[in-house]
């Protein structure tokens, strides 16, 4: 049954209207319809009845019209939903901001009550566990001269080194497990022999001081327990002792139309990016990459760094240091120079705006040769670095590339003057924060490297590993890591036991 | 993609594989067969400039003479009650090969100071163990000073320092108390040299070249004395050739007892062959490469010169030397031992490298004596030698070992292992008939 009200409505709109017009049809006049009663004035003339076929045009287009008005009842009232959560959300959010504002009146005062700033004590402390395969060493001795014959009778075949005397690292300061045979990488705090222990890897202090508005003192200082035999007073072994890691000034310098750092003292190089996240609690993973060795040593000297475009997103930073970027372990490195050729580096990045922020950089440093006398050895080196943070993904990876020149007298074997390296190194860190609380990661890293002074060692390096591993965030002060370093060696090096497993706990203060 | 991940897990699956099958949980393969080298030890070398070598008869009489002192010329520095002189000065007749040669390892155990030894002079050199002597060949005392086992053993008889005395000395001495023996051995002597012959005064009672005596000698009286005197080495050199000491607790290690040696010996078996790299001139089983090496030693002590060069000090003596391997003398002359041997200012400095068995017995130590540990020695190597105050450029093989308190101590531990058997108590003592 279609009432006389639908049809009129159908009538007056639609093909089915203009068909009506244009063969002069008549709606039925038997009762008055709801439009009628709507409008003051009735019809002038009824109008003729409407035929079967508009009459079906009519009752499909009403069909259609009934579903949109369900429609439009249903978001209606998804809306009306909406409206009263958002009221309440707003209402929670005002409660929230008048309790921040709340504490930040609170902190504002706390802190007006303390400046002008004195200082701040900060640091963490680092424990942990290990295991590292075979004797606890990276590297192993070309025995008998069987896979680099080239050094039979120019050094003793145990002076030949196969490996990386590194790559067993267990903690974050980069101790390897047992420097075993090694001949250049020589301190070894650990000194494992293979056997696991647990280890306190370091008790950090950062000392923080401000000296006006614009200037700041900032010292990071390692306390570190190791073996000593106290009965024996010839003993190489440091036993417990002390790493001043960072000691400088730090001026920021009052302009705005770029921010301007400049610092001198015991810095942070300027090179790649993993120097930035060496320390305990910054690094996703327990134990450095094989390419910290090269870029994560702080070296003394004064630094600018720079960060231009309104949204800082381009950065370079430069450096003139005693040497080079290299870790002290390594056995390149100076803290007083033993030349006057200075170390100058550099690095150039851009941020751009994707997720936290995807930063690309290139770095680059020059000098005479850490260690040496002589300013016309040269050691340089040069890079590339990423890191992205999207989505609960945190990737880094840097390409490294280097070499030390060495020095040979006339007649003297190779390198004999000064130790020749070469190198080449890349890693890749993927880290997934699949939960607030959890991250597990992989590390694939590489080396290919040969290091050799004279009679003295040679140093044949090439080897990747993959490191799986999971970080565990308890709040904010305490994080719990453990991960799994599969080493291989390449090229015609033959395989040896030197998998290491490690874990590390870091609580902050 | 696929590439990378097939190279991952053939990366984590080759992790799986990794072995490293060691010898006794400590040695690699490689190194093993290198230790297999060192042991056990053989017989002394032949040395065909002697055809006595192994000759019983020469061994026999090598053995009395070993222990005769009647053929010594007169002391010059006698007993002053602290050096263990063996007389008063101008006392003849008191000075065996055996008054520097003594006790189990037949050394000196009576000079004092003991970096040196004590004849009819002070004699800059502390005296070597004789035991297992005869292996070091072709080169004889630390500078190289002979070129054969026997001539050596004859060139302190001559020797103002050593014995002071002379080749006519002795041959009247061998006359008279070793007559049979050395006829058994070498020949008739002739009777004239017996002082109540009638010719006697053909073989002056104390002649050497040089003087007047012997140059009033006849050429064939001459050589008459001086076979005397080169049968008398060769005679002593059969006799060291079997002073020989075996079966050290090292030795019997690598033959399969694995308790023989202590673990921290055979920590200091690995750091021997590997990291300290002692093997690259401690090698063969006698522990010595027979060659010379500039340590970079500055040597010290009492009555050390500074001035000594080492080898290339007595290239010109050796090759002139009447008695060297191409010499008459010489029973083999065409050893080409010599060839090649030229004062090549590369010589000077070094000294040749001593062999180690039962080395914890022999102290003190270096060409001058002037280390009274082994401790001392393996600190020396450990630091990579001096760094001035000696002659010469130092071997480029001698670079700092960085070697840990523990492991100077097991490198020691290991030399002790090295300590063979004790001789027989016969071949230690004069004969008794």
């Amino acid at each position: 049954m279609i009432s006389p009200w639908l049809v009129a409505v159908a009538a007056s709109c639609g093909p089915a209207a203009d068909e009506a017009e244009a063969h002069g049809d008549q709606a039925p006049e038997s009762e008055p319809s709801q439009t009628e009663g709507q409008h003051a004035e009735p019809d002038p003339a009824p109008s003729p009845a409407p035929s079967q076929v508009q009459l079906d045009r009519i009752e499909v287009r009403l069909g259609a019209l009934a579903a949109d008005n369900e429609r439009l009842r249903q978001d209606n009232e998804r809306l009306r939903q909406d409206n009263e959560r958002l009221r309440a959300e707003g209402e929670r959010i005002d409660q929230r901001v008048e309790s921040l504002e709340h504490q930040q009146r609170a902190s504002q005062q706390r802190l007006d009550g303390m400046l002008p700033l004195t200082g701040r004590l900060g640091g963490y402390l680092d424990v942990g566990a290990f295991w590292a395969a075979g004797n606890g060493s990276g590297v192993r001795p070309d025995t008998g001269h069987v896979v680099f014959p080239q050094y039979d009778g120019v050094l003793p075949d145990s002076w030949v080194l196969m490996g990386d005397p590194l790559s067993t690292q267990v903690n974050a300061r980069g101790d390897p497990a047992d420097t075993g045979d090694s001949l250049a990488v020589v301190f070894d705090p650990i000194d494992s022999g293979g056997k696991s222990s647990f280890i306190a890897n370091a008790l950090n202090l950062d000392v923080t001081t401000g000296v006006g508005d614009h200037l700041f003192i900032e010292g990071l200082v390692d306390l570190i327990p190791r073996s000593r035999d106290v009965s024996n007073q010839d003993g190489v072994f440091l036993g417990d002792y002390v790493d001043v890691k960072l000691a400088y000034l730090d001026y920021l310098v009052p302009t705005k139309r770029f921010e301007l750092d400049l610092y001198a003292g015991k810095i942070d190089p300027v090179f790649g990016y993993e120097y930035r996240v060496q320390e305990s609690p910054d690094r996703i993973s327990v134990t450095p990459s094989l390419a910290c060795r090269y870029t994560c040593g702080r070296p003394l000297g004064v630094k600018a760094r720079a960060k231009f475009l309104a949204s800082r997103a381009l950065v370079l930073a430069t450096s003139v240091t005693n040497g080079s970027s290299f870790r002290e372990g390594f056995g390149f490195s100076n803290e007083t120079d033993t030349n006057h050729f200075k170390t100058v580096a550099g690095r150039l990045s851009y941020r751009f705006d994707v997720g936290a922020g995807l930063e690309l950089g290139a770095s680059g440093q020059i000098g005479a040769q850490d260690l040496q006398p002589d300013d016309g050895v040269y050691q340089w080196q040069y890079g590339f670095d990423l890191h992205l943070d999207v989505r609960g993904v945190d990737l880094a990876a840097e390409l490294v590339i280097g070499r030390a020149d060495g020095a040979t007298a006339p007649g003297e074997v190779e390198c004999g003057s000064a130790p020749c390296l070469d190198f080449k190194t890349a890693y890749g860190l993927l880290g997934y924060r699949a939960l607030n609380w959890l991250m597990p990661y992989v590390r694939v890293d590489w080396r290919d490297a040969l290091h050799r002074h004279g009679a003295g060692f040679v140093y044949v390096s090439e080897l990747v590993r993959v490191t799986p591993g999971v970080r565990f965030e308890l709040g904010t002060h305490v994080a719990i890591k453990a991960e799994y370093t599969v080493n291989r060696e390449l090229g015609p090096i033959p395989q040896f036991d030197n998998d290491v497993l490690s874990t590390s706990v870091v609580a902050q203060f | 993609m696929s590439k990378r991940v097939a190279l991952l897990g053939g990366v984590v699956l080759a992790a799986a594989c990794s072995d490293e099958e060691l010898v006794d949980g400590i040695f690699t393969q490689q190194q093993w067969v290198q230790i297999q080298e060192l042991s056990p030890l053989p017989e002394p070398p032949l040395d065909p400039t002697n055809r006595y070598q192994r000759d019983p008869l020469a061994a026999a009489l090598g053995h009395r003479l070993f222990f005769e002192a009647a053929y010594a010329g007169p002391l010059q520095v006698g007993d002053d009650g602290r050096n263990g002189g063996l007389g008063m000065p101008g006392d003849t007749g008191k000075i065996a090969c055996a008054s520097c040669h003594e006790g189990p390892w037949l050394i000196d155990l009576r000079t004092n100071p003991n970096n040196v030894s004590l004849g009819a002079n002070i004699i800059p050199r502390n005296a070597a163990s004789m035991v297992n002597v005869a292996y070091y060949s072709p080169w004889i005392e630390n500078d190289g000073l002979l070129d054969s086992l026997w001539s050596e053993a004859m060139v302190d008889v001559e020797f103002d320092l050593g014995f002071n005395s002379s080749r006519l000395r002795l041959a009247h001495v061998i006359y008279e108390r070793h007559r049979e023996g050395y006829e058994a051995a070498f020949g008739s002597l002739d009777p004239a040299l017996d002082p109540t012959h009638a010719e006697a005064a053909r073989f002056p009672a104390d002649a050497r070249p040089g003087s007047p005596e012997w140059d009033a000698m006849t050429p064939e009286d001459q050589d008459h004395v001086t076979e005397i005197f080169v049968n008398f080495g060769k005679a002593l050199h059969a006799y060291l050739d079997r002073l020989v000491s075996r079966d050290a607790p090292f030795d019997r290690y690598v033959a399969g007892e694995t308790d023989a040696m202590s673990p921290a010996a055979k920590r200091g078996l690995q750091l021997f062959v590997g990291k300290a790299a002692c093997v690259e001139c401690h090698a063969t089983p006698h522990f010595s490469d027979d060659d010379f090496h500039n340590t970079g030693l500055a040597a010290t002590g009492p009555f050390i010169s500074t001035e000594e060069q080492g080898r290339y000090d007595r290239i010109d003596f050796l090759l002139a030397h009447e008695f060297n391997s191409s010499s008459r003398w010489s029973d083999d002359r065409s050893t080409g031992r010599l060839d090649g041997v030229v004062k090549d200012e590369a010589l000077i400095g070094t000294w040749r490298t001593k062999g180690l068995r039962h080395v914890a017995e022999t102290a003190p130590y270096m060409h001058s004596g002037q280390f009274a540990t082994l401790e001392e020695v393996v600190e020396f190597y450990d630091q990579g030698g001096h760094d001035e105050g000696f002659h010469g450029t130092k071997d480029e093989i001698i670079q700092p070992l960085n070697l840990t308190t523990d492991e100077k101590a097991d490198l020691v531990e290991f030399l002790a292992s090295l300590t063979g058997r004790e001789l027989p108590p016969e071949l230690l003592r004069e004969p008794s008939d």
